[in-house]
């Protein structure tokens, strides 16, 4: 396993796609770090809320990395010559995973560099009490490994190195904005009231049933836990703001991790390597 | 040529990833679209006309996933050595690439307004706009899918590395809707904005302040409206949320995409070391 690890280290940090996924990463969070306003010292631009925001686009990025790095095991007949010469197949997936996890968690650091420039050089305010920081950064951290989970299983049971890419890089796009679109439902009112202008200034309509509103029930529940255990909804919610029992999440992620790795396993087990 | 055409219009019709993309054109539809009409008595699309603005993006964006894996295949199985030893000259592989890519992509087009059409038959025989403005929004739509044909082509047939050309054509034209959709939202920003809720508070009328977002005229702003106009994304993205700008000329800025990103596709591909 240790040999295993080392391999797969030793060849990530030779991954030109590694590096250009984190130098892409980092040109990203330094465009989106740019104020539009100048002097803006609203909370969307407070550097705890830069970072937390940074999951979904480092998510994009890591999906790349990850579906090119696991593919090439594939495409080169790595994964034949690891089992010849007496790896089992569950060490070579564990390598996988922690390799991919590693690569995942350091694309999304490197989102988070130029917020920490601007906290240390510029002084610019966290925005948030550092505890609900520390909290939304575990909750972060947790989802990443969670999705690095599902980008291995997806890169060990995949074959061919093309269609591993486009089915991580299609999932990542589906889970975040699925969950995006789940939750603009989800925080639908109960009453819409419009606005009227009348000559003696604006006054609010009486309130109509929204027919977009989901009851409480099952379909609410399922949406709900839908958008809280996946780690795109997760990432979604984190930058919404739109948290619901959010010490949970965590827990989620590390349900998602075990439930994806078991079943990983169990496949790649059985895999015809050809 | 002919043969050539011929050679991948087999292949298209053979190859699995493509039809998988058709089907998924209009699983995305049904529940895109058709669910949430069904989910709203009085939602827009049930007229005719409306159900164009949401084709567009959604249908190039699984296209783009369905290119490269199709122009991949040419040099992951070396076909392309192939076609060049038996004697086509490299601008006729070039544009035979084009004419199935470019159909492919008009057939998953197509695939998404099959549930639309029969939506609007089963509910609304109003169109909702007129015929001429209907064939004028037909006409940007498949304008704009022949040029970002012709943007996947030139990436698929430069890029030899088929994981690659997956990566960077699906990325980019993920990159390409995001960014046309942030700058036409910059553009559409008003000059001025409301507090309406200190006017409903004071019940008074509301109290106008310069919007900090409001992109002057002048230079940037003219750079900005002609990316948004010109590329097929911004065209998209200005057909959904009708904020189309001198759209008669659409059609004209995707086939000039069309010839700029052939010629300079043809060009690169004569000197491309094939290996």
């Amino acid at each position: 396993m240790a040999k295993l690890l080392q391999s797969n280290f030793a060849r990530l940090w030779k991954s030109k796609s590694f590096w250009v996924c984190a130098i892409l990463t980092l040109a990203l969070a330094v465009l989106n770090s740019i104020e539009l306003i100048p002097d803006d010292t609203s909370w969307m631009y407070a550097t705890g809320k830069m970072i937390v925001d940074g999951g979904s686009n480092s998510m994009i990025f890591a999906a790349i990395f990850a579906s090119l790095f696991l593919g090439t095991d594939y495409a080169c007949g790595t994964i034949r010559n690891k089992l010849a010469v007496g790896h089992s197949r569950a060490n070579v997936y564990l390598a996988s995973l922690i390799t991919v996890t590693s690569g995942t968690l350091i694309i999304s650091a490197v989102y988070t560099v130029p917020s920490i420039f601007k906290t240390i050089v510029w002084g610019k305010e966290l925005g948030m009490p550092i505890g609900e920081f520390l909290l939304y950064i575990s909750i972060l951290v947790c989802a990443m490994i969670a999705m690095s989970a599902i980008f291995t299983l997806l890169g060990m049971l995949i074959t061919e190195k093309s269609l591993t890419t486009t089915f991580t890089i299609i999932l990542s796009i589906v889970l975040l904005l699925g969950s995006a679109v789940l939750m603009e439902f989800l925080n639908q009112p109960n009453e819409v009231s419009g606005l009227e202008m009348t000559v003696d200034g604006i006054t609010v309509t009486d309130p109509e049933p929204n027919p977009m509103y989901i009851g409480e029930g099952l379909k609410r529940d399922i949406m709900t836990a839908i958008t809280d255990v996946l780690p795109g909804g997760q990432i979604m919610r984190l930058e919404t703001g739109d948290l619901h029992n959010p010490e949970l999440y965590p827990l989620y992620s590390v349900g998602v991790l075990a439930v994806t790795t078991t079943a990983g396993m169990l496949f790649f087990r059985r895999k015809d390597l050809k | 040529m002919t043969r050539l055409i011929q050679a991948n219009f087999a292949r298209l019709f053979k190859f699995r990833p493509f039809w998988v993309c058709v089907i998924l054109s209009v699983a995305v539809c049904l529940v895109n679209d058709v669910l949430f009409a069904v989910l709203n008595d009085d939602w827009v699309y049930k007229t005719g006309g409306l159900i164009l603005n949401q084709i567009g993006s959604t249908a190039l964006f699984i296209a783009a996933i369905f290119a490269p894996l199709y122009l991949g295949t040419d040099y992951a199985c070396g076909t392309i050595r192939n076609k060049l030893t038996a004697g086509h000259s490299r601008a006729s592989c070039y544009l035979a690439s084009l004419i199935p890519v470019t159909s492919g992509t008009l057939i998953i087009l197509a695939a998404y307004c099959v549930p639309l059409v029969a939506m609007s038959l089963i509910w609304g025989k109003n169109l909702g706009i007129t015929p001429g403005e209907f064939c004028m929004r037909i006409l940007i739509i498949v304008a704009a899918a022949v040029a970002s044909s012709s943007l996947f082509t030139l990436l698929g047939m430069l890029i030899p590395l088929k994981s690659l050309t997956t990566a960077i054509t699906i990325v980019s034209a993920f990159v390409l809707f995001q960014g046309s959709f942030m700058v036409v939202n910059l553009l559409n920003q008003p000059e001025y904005i409301a507090d309406y809720n200190m006017a409903i508070a004071d019940a008074a009328m509301p109290e106008t302040e310069p919007n900090p977002l409001y992109i002057k005229e002048g230079a940037l702003k003219n750079v900005l409206t002609a990316v948004t106009d010109v590329l097929p994304s911004g065209q998209m993205v200005r057909l959904q949320d009708n904020s189309m700008h001198n759209r008669e000329l659409y059609p004209l800025y995707s086939f000039g995409i069309l010839a700029v990103t052939t010629a300079a596709g043809v060009l690169v591909f004569r000197r491309k070391d094939l290996k």
